[in-house]
Order: structure tokens, then C-alpha cells, then sequence
């Protein structure tokens, strides 16, 4: 019992004399330096002057930012990432694709911008009566598909879908786009350069998922957080 | 006695003749091609399936988030000759980078305007103090002799520069040009009361956030790039906001 105690005793005082690692200047610099790397790309989008996507996995948030401020949050329910694979063989990118900037990012399908041009009728004294029209709510006018991307420059993809099932869509339909994504998934994967060499396959709430699409700015930038452990 | 009876020619063969009945060749032939059709419909259901696993194991395999591939340390050159110079180095780096990104943080109350879908919030980081339609630019162009306007909300961010209380308003050229008139000589003509309801919140550029007449087109893009809120959202907005406040509109 007293020689238990005395190991006890030991243990504590070189725990309290050599608190291990935590004073190791490698060891913390080695930390120091890997936060460092992160926060030099968070200071970059801050300090730039696009909208940028900061996709945080641990926290499950996908955020809108501009100048490090929320715009909009989305919840991520699900998480998934996804490697063009030809028979079984996963084509890896060459670099790492965590805790990097990409940049242009734009939706696919397009969100397509029809504007109306309005000739000036020929002015006269009195003028005419102006005819008010109205015109679509942003839901009509921008349907949403149950499966979009947001593709990067560089090989990067974000695969939105929804977690709930459009009740129109009947199975058939489902099943014959079902084919025809993986049909384009597998041609992309055999191509010799495929266009996204990294897809995030995401799942949202649908009224998130449909939001994202509506409201995306043009040229926007991501982040991914990286997970460390 | 008695003769011995000759079969007929056309009668069957006793049962003492059976080795010399001829054998049924069509049968035989229909067991082989029993045989080659199974054979062949196996190979067609064996090659299905290889090219089913194939096709399964080809496009996008899906898996959790792997660990990010971090760069060690030990090759940055300074880290392993001076450990504790780059950790200095290091921690001046991060002190750094937290002011940019401290700078950068608005750090009160500000307003986000979704100028697609029309929606306006009052946020303060994470939380939403106000949620609620609005109308922004209608996209459309204006063609006149002289110029064409495009009546678009801008994007990025800006500040309210003023703050109004029964504002008027003072009407644009394009305004008359839109409604077919000569734009007028007599100044009062270009000041209209009661149109911009009860606040109007200057942004930069000459935008404003202001309320309307027409609240039943709320939620519809139709303004000229202004953004125009309800009677009580805009109430709320005016509370929530000061001059300086930023607008970040996308």
C-alpha cells in the first residue's frame, strides 16, 4: 500500500515538473503552425471581396460568408465524399483538397437570368399610364432540381440533394434519373481527365437545399474545414 | 397341321425385335440443344452479372470525410533547426491573422438581403433577430434614345449612410422616361411624399431600404433596385439599426 502510494506520489510530481508535451516548443509549433494555415485562409476570404462557402464538417454547417460575416446557414445532415472510381480502382487527387481555397464556383444546372427589356414609350407631355405587372415569385420562377452542383475551378464539386423525396416524382421517374446519374457519373469517371476529381456530396433540408440554389451568388469561393483526426 | 402365321409388312414389332427398332434421332438432337441453350443462358446471366459488378464498382464511390494529409513539421526546415524561434514566429503569425479576421466581424447588428429569393434579416453572427419578404430589383432593362437603365439591387457589402423619418422621394430621370413624359422644368415635380412610407435607410450608391404603397408585391422582384419591406418588419429594422450598420446584400 505504501509503495502504491510513493508510484503515485512519483507519477504526480513529474507530471507537475515535465507537463509532457504541452510545453514541447516542436510540439506546439507544430500546432501552432497547422491552425496557422487555416486561419491564413480564413483571413484571405475575409479580407477579399467575393461570397464564399465555408463547409464546416464537424459542426455539420455549410455557411455563406462575405468579409467573415454569416449570410446564411445551411444544416448539413449528411456528408459524403466522393472519388471517380473506374472497376473498383479509386482515382485519388493528386493534392489535398481539405483546407484549400477554390474559387468560381457556379451552379449546375445554371440558375438562368432572362431579363426583360422594356423599350421607353416616346415621351409626351402628360405621359402614359404605367401598366403594372406582376411577375413570379422567386419559387416559381427558379425550380429546383432534386440534385445540383456547385463546381469549382480546379476538380472540386458539391453535390447538393435534399433528404426528402419529392412527393410528384413518381418511382419510375426516379429510378430512369437514377440511370441516367449514374450513366454520367460513370462516364465521367472513365474519362480521361474527369471534370470533378473531388465531388462533396451534401444532404439538406429540402427548403435549404432549394434556398442554396435560389440565392447563390455567381463566382463563389469554398472551404472545407479539414478533418484533422 | 398347322402353318405358322407370317406377320403382316405393317404390323408393330413383336417384343423379341426390340434391338432392331431404330433409334428416335430428333429426341437426342433436342436434349443436345437443351444443353447448349442452358449452357449459353448461364454464360448470358454469369456475363451480366461480371459486367453488373463492374458497372457497380465504376463513377462516384461515396464515403465519410477522411482525415485531411497534413504536412509534417519536420520538413519545414526552420521548425527543426529552431523550434523555438518558429514557434515564436508561429504565434506572432496567429496574432495576426485573428486581428484580420476580428476586424473583418462586423460585431453588431447587421442586415443580409437575399436579393434573389427577396428576403431581408437583421442578424448579429448566428442569430436571426429579424426574418421577413422584401422586393428588390427587377432585373429588367429600361431602353430609352438616350440610355438604357438596368434596375438591378447591387451585390457586396454597404453602410447605412442616412436615416430617414417620412422620407420623399426624389424621383430619378428614368422614372419619367418609364412613364413616357418629358421630364419637367418645375422642381416640384420631381418630389414625391408618402411613396417611401414611413423610414427610408440611405445605402451607398443612392439604394435605399424603404417601405411601399404596394405591399402586395412583397416577396416579388418589381423595384428599380431599392429594397422595400413591409409597414412592420420595417419598423422593426429601423429599431434594430443605426448609421454605420452594414448591409450585405447577395
Amino acid at each position: 500500500m505504501r509503495l502504491w502510494k510513493l508510484i503515485m506520489a512519483g507519477t504526480l510530481a513529474l507530471g507537475i515538473l515535465f507537463p509532457a508535451s504541452a510545453q514541447d516548443p516542436r510540439a506546439e509549433a507544430e500546432s501552432l503552425a497547422r491552425e496557422n494555415r487555416l486561419l491564413a485562409k480564413r483571413a484571405e476570404l475575409a479580407e477579399g471581396k467575393d461570397f464564399y462557402l465555408l463547409l464546416d464538417p464537424s459542426r455539420g454547417k455549410l455557411l455563406l460568408m462575405l468579409k467573415n460575416a454569416i449570410l446564411q446557414d445551411f444544416t448539413v445532415e449528411k456528408l459524403e465524399v466522393g472519388l471517380p472510381t473506374v472497376i473498383f480502382k479509386t482515382r485519388n487527387p493528386d493534392s489535398e483538397w481539405q483546407g484549400e481555397i477554390w474559387s468560381n464556383g457556379e451552379l449546375d444546372p445554371p440558375r438562368t437570368l432572362e431579363r426583360e427589356v422594356i423599350i421607353a414609350p416616346p415621351p409626351t407631355r402628360e405621359g402614359v399610364e404605367l401598366q403594372v405587372k406582376v411577375p413570379p415569385t422567386p419559387e416559381e420562377k427558379y425550380p429546383v432540381p432534386a440534385r445540383y452542383w456547385i463546381r469549382f475551378d480546379g476538380g472540386l464539386a458539391i453535390e447538393i440533394r435534399t433528404t426528402q423525396a419529392d412527393p410528384k416524382v413518381d418511382s419510375w421517374t426516379r429510378l430512369k434519373v437514377g440511370f441516367e446519374h449514374w450513366l454520367a457519373d460513370a462516364q465521367m469517371a472513365l474519362s480521361g481527365e474527369p471534370t470533378d476529381q473531388v465531388r462533396i456530396r451534401l444532404r439538406l433540408p429540402a427548403s435549404q437545399a432549394q434556398s442554396l440554389f435560389r440565392g447563390l451568388p455567381p463566382k463563389v469561393k469554398l472551404l472545407v474545414l479539414p478533418r484533422t483526426h | 397341321m398347322a402353318a405358322e402365321p407370317v406377320p403382316a409388312p405393317d404390323a408393330p414389332p413383336s417384343p423379341g425385335d426390340s434391338d432392331l427398332a431404330p433409334v428416335n434421332p430428333p429426341r437426342k438432337k433436342r436434349r443436345l440443344w437443351r444443353w447448349v441453350f442452358g449452357l449459353l443462358l448461364l454464360l448470358v446471366v454469369l456475363a451480366a452479372g461480371a459486367a453488373g459488378i463492374l458497372a457497380y464498382g465504376t463513377g462516384y464511390i461515396y464515403q465519410t470525410l477522411p482525415p485531411a494529409r497534413e504536412q509534417a513539421v519536420d520538413q519545414i526546415p526552420d521548425a527543426a533547426e529552431e523550434p523555438q524561434a518558429f514557434l515564436t514566429d508561429q504565434q506572432q503569425q496567429q496574432q495576426k491573422y485573428l486581428t484580420v479576421l476580428d476586424k473583418a466581424n462586423p460585431h453588431e447588428n447587421y442586415i443580409v438581403i437575399d436579393s434573389t429569393q427577396n428576403w431581408i434579416f437583421v442578424r448579429n453572427g448566428e442569430d436571426v433577430l429579424l426574418d421577413a419578404r422584401c422586393s428588390t430589383g427587377s432585373q429588367h432593362i429600361l431602353r430609352t434614345p438616350k440610355k438604357d437603365y438596368i434596375f438591378d439591387t447591387p451585390r457586396g457589402v454597404f453602410r447605412v449612410n442616412q436615416r430617414l423619418t417620412s422620407p420623399v422621394w426624389n424621383r430619378p430621370v428614368w422614372d419619367f422616361y418609364e412613364r413616357g413624359m418629358i421630364p419637367p422644368a418645375e422642381k416640384s415635380a420631381w418630389v414625391e411624399e408618402g411613396t417611401l412610407g414611413e423610414y427610408a435607410l440611405y445605402l451607398e450608391d443612392g439604394f435605399m431600404i424603404h417601405g411601399t404603397l404596394y405591399e402586395r408585391l412583397i416577396g416579388r422582384s418589381v423595384t428599380h433596385g431599392c429594397i422595400r419591406v413591409g409597414k412592420e418588419p420595417l419598423r422593426k429594422i429601423w429599431e434594430l439599426t443605426k448609421i454605420g450598420t452594414p448591409v450585405f446584400i447577395f
